[in-house]
């Protein structure tokens, strides 16, 4: 009697089980082309920005009853271990928005697809919205891989007028020698004459980046495989932020101070200038930004580039670019998610807000009167064709992120004179070099 | 009768089934993945290596600071969040009315997530902003702030004292309990018999507290073990690795460099010295038994 009650119950159990499978596998396969659930991950932004993409979001679901989109926003901070740790578990998003730096490792790691491989008709037509230079530093090995809707840009400078005028000087500093000598004459006590930021934080990195491309340095000699921040353009643009620590123009903090603290104190009146990217102050500081005369510029140049590359005016990073992910089961679905952002209508939310203050990847957020007010430098650079000239992606290669944490420890070192700029990138080149030849072999 | 003879092993099997699923077997892969030179960026490379990895790893200069960190940090963390412990959990172990409320809020920092820790202590040690340094130049103790996490002299300490701010309001409760058990007329007879205070506390009082410090030790120095939230969101492990733990340079090859095979061999060194401070914990305990 037992024996029979135990097959029963395992019989029970077995059709319960394959009931249930089959059920999931009928949900699964039962969204026909460009229809079913599409799961989106947002991480990061601007508080704007993290306001209006559930917003949009929820546009699209009204336009697209076909698509349900579940959103989610989270932490910026977690990006990548929040998306790599979901890949992992079989637990991933259907859209991740993640930064156009990762798309190697991404790419590499098999988390990330190629959007043309799914419809490259529609892909292709975003070209009519997107300003190419932006398009394609979402490309990786030939494919399209991301959906820009923005860059940010490194290096740029703010100044404050009044501290400008105080110390009788008429515009802002033009070259790097001008820059440690304005940020001495400007120096107070308990004021540094320029704000800087060493943690290990990527945009930190990033900032120095922009300085070191600026002097003809690069990241890898992509002919060669070899590292290449230990050659002047590097060496000389570490030596220029040793040379402002050491002369007490500077924060003191430098290793402990992110962007975000850079710029706090900028915009808090605590410093007279500040290194930045292209949204400059405008996201990070809190209040009273009416009291404070300010302007930003791009970063002064070398007084003699030292780096043996083209100098690069600027390095630029889509840090909210749309990505659709290895396990979609709808990718045809997510595409229709990404091409509506694609539409001008939404690219423009990026096209003159101070408060996001975004370099715009659409085209037509140059036409608007908002962007001309808040941003006429950029309006009229993108209208003469210059803006994005020679303007480079921040370092991007397969590894990147694995190496690019061995030169914000050099940073530091140097900084803190635990060693010369030439060693500490040295040491940092010889790590990074042998954790590409790992890769590259 | 068969039956009979069966049914433990039916009962028990499903036990064993999780066990294995979710202990052993992960356990076994670390192992195996620790034989490998894997990357995970790189197909084809989880092939077996052989000691390769562990070779690798102990020769590095940087790994070797980090295990070193990693146990100065367990010791001072415990030693620190114990002692401290012990003594707020004795005033907290006495019946006054004002202990209740004690107790209820003395919690807060063990309840709080350690993100949210780490992001708040990141704040409060700053250099330029925080309120610690505002502080001590009110207080005229130093005349102007340091970037506690910002120099490799002093941010371990700093997060050594972040860490022990967290434990210690359990430890204090969990101590404050077996404070309560004392035998109150026990310690009164040893005071009309001429015991100090020390003498009272060490003869009398802690031999029946033991068992339960004993406990609290273990747990807290596999909390510190474990952490590496805190550490993380507040230093990154710099400047220049100077906060790198175990936990936190094993999360910074798993998010950066995917080096699993050396990652493995990191998990193992960390899984050994986990089961060394539990074996410590288990004979400590025996003797308390016997």
């Amino acid at each position: 009697m037992r024996q029979r009650f135990g097959l029963l119950a395992l019989v029970v159990f077995f059709a319960v089980g394959l009931a249930v499978f089959a059920g999931g596998q009928k949900e699964a396969g039962a969204a026909t082309e460009g229809t079913g659930t599409v799961t989106v991950w947002k991480m990061g932004g601007a508080p704007k920005e993290v306001a209006f993409w559930p917003v949009v979001t929820d546009k699209f679901s009204a336009q697209h009853p076909e698509v349900k989109i579940k959103y989610n926003y989270f932490y910026g901070q977690i990006r990548r271990s929040k998306i790599i740790g979901g890949y992992q578990a079989d637990h991933l998003a259907d859209v991740v928005v993640a930064f156009g730096q990762d798309i190697p490792d991404f790419a590499g790691l098999r988390i990330i697809v190629p959007l043309d491989d799914i419809d490259a008709d529609t892909v292709n037509s975003w070209k009519d919205n997107i300003v190419p230079e932006v398009f394609d530093v979402t490309m990786y090995r030939g494919k399209q891989y991301a959906l820009p809707t923005y860059v940010d840009m490194a290096p740029f400078l703010a100044y404050n007028l009044d501290d400008l005028e105080t110390a009788g000087l008429g515009g802002p500093p033009e070259t790097w020698s001008e820059v440690k000598e304005y940020a001495a004459k400007m120096n107070k006590p308990n004021r540094p004459g320029i704000a800087l930021q060493a943690t290990l934080v990527p945009v930190d990195l990033n900032i120095f980046e922009g300085i070191a491309f600026n002097n003809g340095g690069r990241f890898l000699d992509e002919s060669a495989g070899e590292i290449a921040i230990n050659r002047s353009g590097f060496v000389d643009s570490l030596q220029l932020y040793v040379d402002l620590v050491e002369a007490g123009v500077t924060n003191g903090n430098l290793t402990e101070d992110n962007f975000k603290v850079g710029a706090a104190l900028f915009g808090e009146n605590k410093a007279a200038m500040w290194i930045g990217m292209s949204w400059l102050i405008t996201p990070w500081f809190g209040k009273d930004v009416e009291g404070l005369r300010w302007q930003g510029t791009a970063f002064p140049t070398p007084d003699r580039v030292s780096g043996g590359y083209e100098p690069a005016a600027a390095v630029m990073d889509p840090t909210a670019a749309l990505m659709i992910t290895s396990t979609c089961k709808n990718p045809k679905a997510a595409l229709k998610y990404l091409d509506f952002w694609a539409q001008p209508e939404q690219l423009n939310l990026w096209g003159g807000q101070k408060e996001i203050c975004r370099v715009p990847a659409g085209k037509a957020a140059y036409d608007l009167p908002e962007l001309a007010e808040a941003w006429p430098q950029w309006v009229e650079l993108y209208k003469k064709g210059t803006l994005f000239e020679g303007a480079v992606s921040v370092p991007r290669f397969l590894g990147v992120t694995g190496v690019e944490p061995e030169l914000g420890k050099a940073l530091q070192k140097a900084i803190l004179g635990k060693a010369s700029a030439q060693e500490a990138l040295d040491e940092a080149a010889k790590a990074a070099q042998e954790y590409y030849d790992i890769l590259h072999e | 009768m068969r039956v009979k003879r069966h049914l433990p092993i039916v009962l028990i099997a499903p036990v064993f089934v999780l066990i294995f699923a979710f202990i052993a077997y992960p356990m076994i892969e670390i192992l195996r993945i620790s034989f490998t030179g894997w990357n995970y960026l790189k197909p084809g490379s989880d092939t077996f290596v052989g000691f390769a990895s562990y070779a690798k790893v102990f020769s590095d200069p940087v790994v070797l600071s980090v295990m070193g960190r990693t146990v100065i940090w367990m010791v001072a963390t415990t030693a620190l969040s114990i002692i401290l412990g012990m003594a707020i959990g004795y005033y907290l172990s006495q019946d006054w009315k004002i202990n209740r409320f004690l107790r209820a809020v003395i919690i807060i920092p063990w309840i709080l997530p350690p993100v949210v820790s780490g992001t708040i202590w990141k704040w409060m040690l700053h250099g330029t902003f925080g309120v610690v340094n505002d502080m001590l130049m009110r207080v005229h103790i130093i005349d102007q702030g340091i970037p506690w996490l910002g120099r490799p002299e002093t941010a371990l300490l700093a997060l050594i004292m972040v860490q022990v701010w967290k434990n210690v309001p359990m430890v204090a409760l969990l101590l404050s309990a077996a404070f309560q058990g004392v035998s109150l007329e026990m310690v009164e007879a040893g005071r009309i018999d001429g015991a100090n205070a020390w003498q009272r506390f060490w003869r009398l009082i802690f031999p029946d507290i033991r068992s339960t410090f004993v406990v609290v030790a273990v747990m807290v120095s596999i909390w510190c073990i474990q952490q590496y939230v805190i550490i993380w969101v507040a230093t990154q492990g710099g400047p220049i690795n100077s906060t790198h733990i175990l936990p936190t340079y094993i999360f910074q090859i798993f998010t950066q460099s995917y080096q699993f095979g050396e990652l493995g061999v990191l998990s193992i060194t960390n899984l050994l010295i986990l089961v060394g401070v539990t074996l410590v914990y288990i004979r400590a305990f025996q003797r308390e038994r016997r």
